[in-house]
């Protein structure tokens, strides 16, 4: 059973300085549920990025060169067409629906990738039985830590000052 | 600072010394790839300004330090372009051979007079822009009406200084395609200059990493259009830059500004920073003036490069002079 403790606070700042204490307090499972994107608080929580860019590249790069290839095959070995003398394997030609298709599939993985970082897609998650924690999506700021060796208690020590909106218990 | 002065003194004297004892076609090429250069990237300051004025933005108050000063060289160039008058007749065959251009054309159009009307025309109305656009909280209708005479302007000159010098051959992409790249030169050139602030460097370098998509798409789009059309009218224009290594000299011009600056721009923390953008900037502005070597200089051969290289210095000594001494200006010294 997991034990998860929320916290709320009514501003980002506040939430940057208690994530970095709970990231110094060396606690575990530290996530936070912000309305918009705060600068800097993935390295607050202690957070390593997440490898969806490469994946995009790789994925958009792998496309690419598989874009070119079926092209080429088509026109080469497929289909060969005179098409005004042109050589059959023109790259002239070749090189514009790569790139599109690259970015398209770049795009699909970095979606896949949102998904899957996210846990998406998901029945049921218990912090939606939280009280108030509809305005994580509004004006309120959690931040939640994930470890069975921190209790209530040590939580509260430790963001001493910051004054929580509320804390609560999940799980 | 000596070599400031003397670098691009020894090498103006060189291009005055071939101008009497050599006079030679290479000589013009060389002076026009060189004052393309520096132009551009006083004119794409000059358009950025004024899209800046007209849409608003954090970004133009972080890069005004350095587009105003390179906007503000414009009315030179009023002088930097006379060499370019007694050079017309080695440069464009339609003044010796008014049947290299479409019949009609040529005493209509195409004629030394009507070039020099509308070199001036373009260039006293670029200057006047300049010096409206230069200061902050210009008026937003003369940087619309500005915008509307730089998209003529920026083709006319185009077709007259460059394309015309390949007989019948038009390309309708072509003022668009060197609009772009001017901005994209003037982008360069902030980066290059390190004048906006490090937090701010992230909105140059999306600005940098589009201009480069743009000014890739539109010289791509003219090439793939020729080839596809395949038209005796049209292909002698890449026939004749793809002959013998000059097809090289636009591979490394296409590595540098738009291979090296996508993959670089690409990474998120290297395009937010500065030194970062600096080195992409410095490496564009080389990959550009190759671009218009390789635009100009096939037909004239080697000697039109030699002189390209010694023009560049001769006319930068002068720009970045001013350039420079206006940078104090914005800097309050």
């Amino acid at each position: 059973m997991s034990h998860l403790l929320l916290a709320e606070f009514a501003d980002p700042d506040t939430l940057l300085t208690a994530a970095r204490r709970a990231r110094d307090a060396r606690m575990a499972g530290l996530d936070a549920y912000v309305p918009f994107h705060v600068e800097g608080l993935p390295e607050a929580l202690g957070l390593r990025p997440p490898a969806l860019r490469e994946a995009m590249l790789l994925s958009g790069l792998a496309t690419a060169v598989l874009a070119f290839a079926v092209q080429w095959f088509s026109a080469v070995q497929d289909y060969p067409l005179n098409l005004g003398s042109r050589p059959l394997g023109s790259w002239q030609a070749f090189v514009i629906p790569c790139f599109e298709i690259g970015v398209l599939a770049a795009g699909f993985a970095g979606l896949a990738g949102l998904l899957r970082g996210a846990g998406l897609p998901r029945p049921h998650q218990p912090l939606f039985a939280v009280p108030g924690f509809e305005r994580a999506s509004q004006d309120r700021f959690f931040l939640a830590v994930d470890d069975p060796a921190v209790g209530r208690q040590r939580l509260q020590e430790a963001l001493d000052g910051l004054a929580p909106l509320s804390l609560h218990e999940v799980g | 600072m000596t070599w400031r002065v003397l670098g691009p003194a020894v090498a103006a004297a060189a291009l005055l010394g071939w101008a009497v004892l050599a006079p030679s076609a290479a000589l013009g090429a060389g002076w026009l790839i060189a004052m393309l250069f520096w132009l551009g990237i006083a004119l794409g300051a000059l358009a950025l300004l004024a899209v800046g004025t007209l849409t608003g933005g954090r970004w133009l108050a972080a890069m005004r330090p350095g587009l105003a000063p390179a906007a503000a060289t414009v009315p030179a160039f009023l002088l930097v372009g006379l060499p370019l008058l007694p050079a017309m007749r080695g440069l464009y065959p339609w003044v010796t051979q008014p049947e290299a251009a479409a019949p009609g054309v040529a005493a209509l159009y195409l004629n030394p007079a009507g070039w020099l009307l509308r070199s001036a025309l373009a260039l006293a109305g670029w200057s006047v822009l300049a010096l409206l656009l230069r200061r902050d909280g210009a008026p937003r209708l003369v940087a619309a009406l500005g915008l509307c005479f730089h998209a003529v302007a920026v083709s006319m000159v185009g077709m007259d200084w460059v394309v015309s010098a390949t007989p019948r051959f038009v390309s309708t992409a072509f003022g668009t395609a060197l609009a772009v790249t001017q901005m994209f030169a003037a982008l360069a050139w902030v980066a290059v200059l390190r004048v906006v602030p490090a937090a701010r460097a992230a909105d140059l370098g999306a600005l940098l990493l589009a201009a480069t998509l743009g000014t890739l798409y539109l010289g791509f789009a003219q090439y793939l259009v020729i080839w596809y059309g395949n038209l005796p009218a049209q292909v002698p224009w890449y026939v004749a830059r793809q002959a013998s290594w000059w097809g090289w000299l636009d591979g490394a011009a296409v590595a540098l500004s738009a291979l090296l600056p996508f993959g670089v721009l690409l990474r998120q923390r290297w395009r937010a920073d500065p030194g970062a953008l600096q080195r992409v900037g410095g490496a564009v502005l080389v990959g550009l003036l190759l671009h218009l070597a390789w635009l100009v200089a096939p037909g004239h051969g080697l000697a039109a490069l030699l002189a390209a290289g010694l023009a560049v210095v001769a006319i930068g000594g002068g720009w970045l002079a001013l350039a420079d001494r206006r940078l104090g200006d914005a800097h309050g010294r």
